[in-house]
């Protein structure tokens, strides 16, 4: 999925190291998080976003509603805590 | 709705050399990264699937060259050995270049590693980016030092990306090394060489230090037998050298020996008979002939044995060569096999032949090289001619000279392209 979609700059270089994603060149300041699981269906992630598929693999994370950009952005911070590292997760 | 090609090759190659320079530089312990760059990132959304597999699948490639080269063997299914090595002498032939490529990263890896690095720098040649292509040749020399056909290959690309500054530096270095064999010194003469055509300063010096260095190379033959392409192109890059400097006689004896040593080959026959035309031109037509006789695939003696015969007005023979010279010459120069087209005409009007005939060949003529004043010529009055008969018509035939140097410089790349080393 990630080599379909991200460039090789996206993805930080130590997941060539580790053998996990061969190619990655990215800045090794860049991390990978996760949040939810399940298959990527068009679904609420909180009040106010939405989760919007774009293809069987991705999606984007968008307002649920017309919103200020600072809300819109609050609220992405705001599900934060239920961030949590996906460089260990398989590579689908 | 799909981008314009020209838009996706652009795309391409700033990722391309993105990916270049981050290996290089090792830009992935740099503070800032640049994923702010829009527009870089635009880039990508815009490259098709096969493209973005290969720039990925580059980036992986090129951790060869520092040995932290990784694999994920989960990304393919198993294969039997036998099976891959099927499918990749298979796609190598059919020089689907991108299955190549992608084969040499299945398990189980079979090829030795300095090989490896060999068929991914022949893919990228193949694939026109010469710049890649001496990476990967660079490091199979790295991995197997000494080995004379990567380092043939790596001089390949420095002249094709036109990187002289290199390739003189690499060329002067082996000519100084004495464990450098024959081969490597007959291609570092030819560096020489192709400089010294680009039309810089120097050029005698340049293509005396390349008869210097092919020296070198025939006074070390005892060591090793190079392969016969090899040695044909050394005699014929030492001739052009010695007659560009002026030392015809030399030529000529280069020209004796190889093809003493080398009896069948064409290519040789036809450079002594361009070298003889100003000189010995019962000479040079011989060797014209017996480069014919061996099915030369170069045009030339085939037209100069047309042109030999229409001047002294044997039209027949004049169409026999003709014939023969389009039938079997390479017919990949347009300009070349116009010129063939051009006097088949003239001679088939001295025949007084069918005018849907003679018109037919020179449409083709004019067709394939429209900038050829000289067919030109020949066809308007042609025309002129044809349509009034008992008119006199002022001026001749334009038999121009054929353009010696174009002749030459043809005929040395493809001898020298012929040898394409395997390693």
């Amino acid at each position: 999925m990630m080599r379909q979609l991200c460039s090789p700059k996206m993805v930080p270089k130590r997941l060539h190291d580790t053998g996990k994603i061969p190619g990655a060149i990215g800045p090794q300041s860049l991390h990978l998080f996760r949040h939810g699981e399940g298959s990527f269906e068009h679904s609420s992630v909180t009040e106010q976003l939405t989760l919007v598929p774009d293809g069987d693999d991705h999606a984007t994370v968008q307002p649920s509603a017309v919103m200020v950009y600072a809300d819109y952005r609050q609220a992405l911070v705001n599900t934060r805590n239920d961030w949590v590292s996906g460089e260990d997760d398989p590579d689908e | 709705m799909s981008k314009p090609d020209v838009v996706i090759a652009a795309a391409y190659s700033r990722w391309l050399n993105t990916i270049l320079e981050t290996h290089a530089k090792q830009l992935w312990d740099a503070a800032d990264g640049d994923l702010d760059d829009n527009e870089l990132n635009e880039n990508w959304e815009l490259l098709p699937e096969q493209l973005r597999r290969r720039l990925w699948g580059l980036s992986s490639d090129l951790f060869s060259l520092v040995d932290n080269e990784k694999f994920t063997d989960a990304d393919w299914e198993p294969i039997p050995l036998q099976e891959l090595a099927n499918r990749l002498e298979e796609s190598f032939q059919k020089r689907q270049w991108d299955e190549v490529l992608d084969l040499l990263r299945r398990p189980p890896r079979f090829v030795a590693s300095d090989h490896v690095s060999y068929i991914r720098g022949r893919a990228w040649q193949e694939l026109g980016q010469h710049d890649v292509a001496l990476k990967f040749f660079d490091n199979a020399s790295r991995l197997k030092p000494g080995h004379a056909p990567y380092r043939i290959l790596a001089l390949e690309c420095l002249k094709a990306a036109c990187d002289w500054q290199e390739a003189i530096s690499r060329a002067n270095q082996y000519s100084l090394d004495p464990t450098s064999s024959p081969s490597l010194l007959f291609r570092a003469g030819d560096v020489f060489h192709a400089y010294s055509m680009t039309g810089g300063e120097d050029q005698g010096e340049l293509a005396k230090r390349a008869v210097d260095v092919v020296n070198q190379g025939l006074d070390k033959l005892g060591t090793e037998q190079p392969p016969d392409s090899i040695l044909v192109a050394a005699f014929v890059t030492k001739a052009f050298c010695l007659e560009r400097l002026g030392r015809f006689d030399e030529a000529l004896s280069t020209y004796d020996a190889g093809i003493q040593q080398f009896p069948g080959n064409p290519e040789l026959l036809t450079a002594r008979g361009l070298l003889r035309l100003e000189h010995n031109i019962g000479g040079s037509i011989d060797d014209f002939r017996s480069a014919v006789t061996l099915f030369a695939r170069s045009v030339w003696p085939y037209l100069e044995l047309a042109r030999n015969e229409f001047s002294q007005h044997k039209y027949d023979d004049a169409l026999e060569w003709c014939r023969l010279g389009l039938e079997r010459a390479n017919r990949n120069r347009d300009a070349d096999v116009a010129l063939l087209f051009d006097l088949r005409a003239l001679a088939l009007f001295e025949k007084n032949d069918s005018a849907v005939a003679i018109e037919r060949a020179f449409q083709t003529a004019v067709s394939l090289d429209p900038f050829n004043l000289a067919i030109r010529h020949n066809y308007e009055r042609y025309l002129v001619v044809s349509r009034h008969p008992t008119q006199p018509v002022s001026g001749d035939w334009e038999l121009s000279p054929l353009p010696i140097e174009e002749e030459r410089r043809v005929l040395y790349q493809s001898v020298q392209r012929s040898h394409a080393p395997a390693a």
